[in-house]
């Protein structure tokens, strides 16, 4: 065995044999372990929240935009056939005592104190194209 | 085969497995290095720890002009020494004296064990070299920027070094008769 090599297999020897404290790797890579056991679910969580919201954002994206203000009024979001004439069932509306608020951004508009009877009536006149509740 | 460039290049970017990989690679070489160094097992594992964590904070700072190994043991070297000043001790203890060249001699022939006795007998400082140059197997030029000190008082270092590692495997195989 050459002379540098010897020297080599001699400190390999000594540092197998040099037993490495445990505590060595516990608190280096145990204290990233326990970082991860904190954050990794909360990650998840976070990710979660995010596809989440993505899926809701699709969702709104497809069907419409009804803002919540809109929503806790008491009636119907209806959304009308394009070639309705609004004028044609604002007078509808007053007949049955009832007001329409609108367009919403979306399109949408809501029928005030509105009942399904009044719904069907206008459906069957053909002039909502489609109705959320 | 592990490629410890790439390795440093990912715990750059905050890599938690590459530095798990990095840790496992070097754990017992640095523990040894400041064991030995230090004789010291408490102090052994703190400047292991520091150094690790100062790898993990610097590996963007690896610029691959040398190899791996000589940047983390130029570390561990720094970090060795602000632990010393820390507790006032002198760095005389890891400066080694140039005088008294020994003669080269025979060559080192005899089993891994005695050499193994021999390097325990040898002082911190010359152990230090002699662990750089033949187990890290770093080249001159980067022990030299580990230690701090120019090529030439490497090479002396080694020289003289591995002189009085080979005259205490004589004496040793003397007294075993």
């Amino acid at each position: 065995m050459r002379e540098d090599e010897l020297i080599k297999k001699a400190f390999s020897r000594d540092i197998e044999e040099l037993p490495v404290p445990d505590v060595l790797e516990e608190r280096l890579l145990g204290r990233r372990q326990r970082f991860l056991a904190w954050f990794v679910p909360i990650g998840a969580l976070a990710a979660g929240f995010a596809i989440g919201l993505f899926i809701t954002q699709l969702w709104h994206a497809e069907k419409v935009y009804v803002p919540m203000s809109e929503e806790k009024k008491e009636g119907v979001h209806v959304v009308f056939e394009r070639n309705i004439k609004i004028g044609q069932v604002e007078d509808f509306l007053k007949e049955r005592g009832l007001t329409m608020e609108g367009p919403t951004p979306a399109g949408t508009y809501l029928l005030k104190g509105a009942k399904e009877k009044d719904v069907q009536e206008l459906k069957k006149r053909g002039y909502i194209r489609e109705v959320f509740k | 085969m592990i490629d410890e460039r790439e390795l440093i290049a990912k715990i750059a970017k905050k890599d938690q497995n590459a530095f798990q990989t990095f840790f496992y690679i070097y754990k017992n070489r640095l523990y040894y290095y400041f064991y030995k160094l230090l004789e010291n097992q408490e102090d052994a594992e703190e400047l292991t720890m520091e150094t690790f964590f100062r790898i993990y904070r610097n590996a963007g700072t690896f610029r691959g002009e040398s190899k791996v190994s000589s940047w983390v043991f130029g570390i561990a070297r720094r970090v060795c020494l602000e632990h010393l000043k820390e507790k006032n001790r002198s760095i005389k203890t890891l400066e080694i004296y140039e005088g008294d060249a020994v003669s080269e001699g025979s060559p080192i022939n005899e089993d891994v064990e005695l050499v193994r006795k021999a390097i325990e007998k040898l002082a911190p400082h010359e152990r230090e070299v002699l662990f750089l140059a033949y187990y890290e197997e770093l080249p001159y030029e980067d022990i030299a920027k580990v230690l701090d000190i120019p090529l030439g008082t490497v090479k002396s270092r080694v020289f003289n070094a591995k002189a009085k590692l080979k005259r205490i495997i004589e004496e040793m195989s003397h007294e075993r008769g």
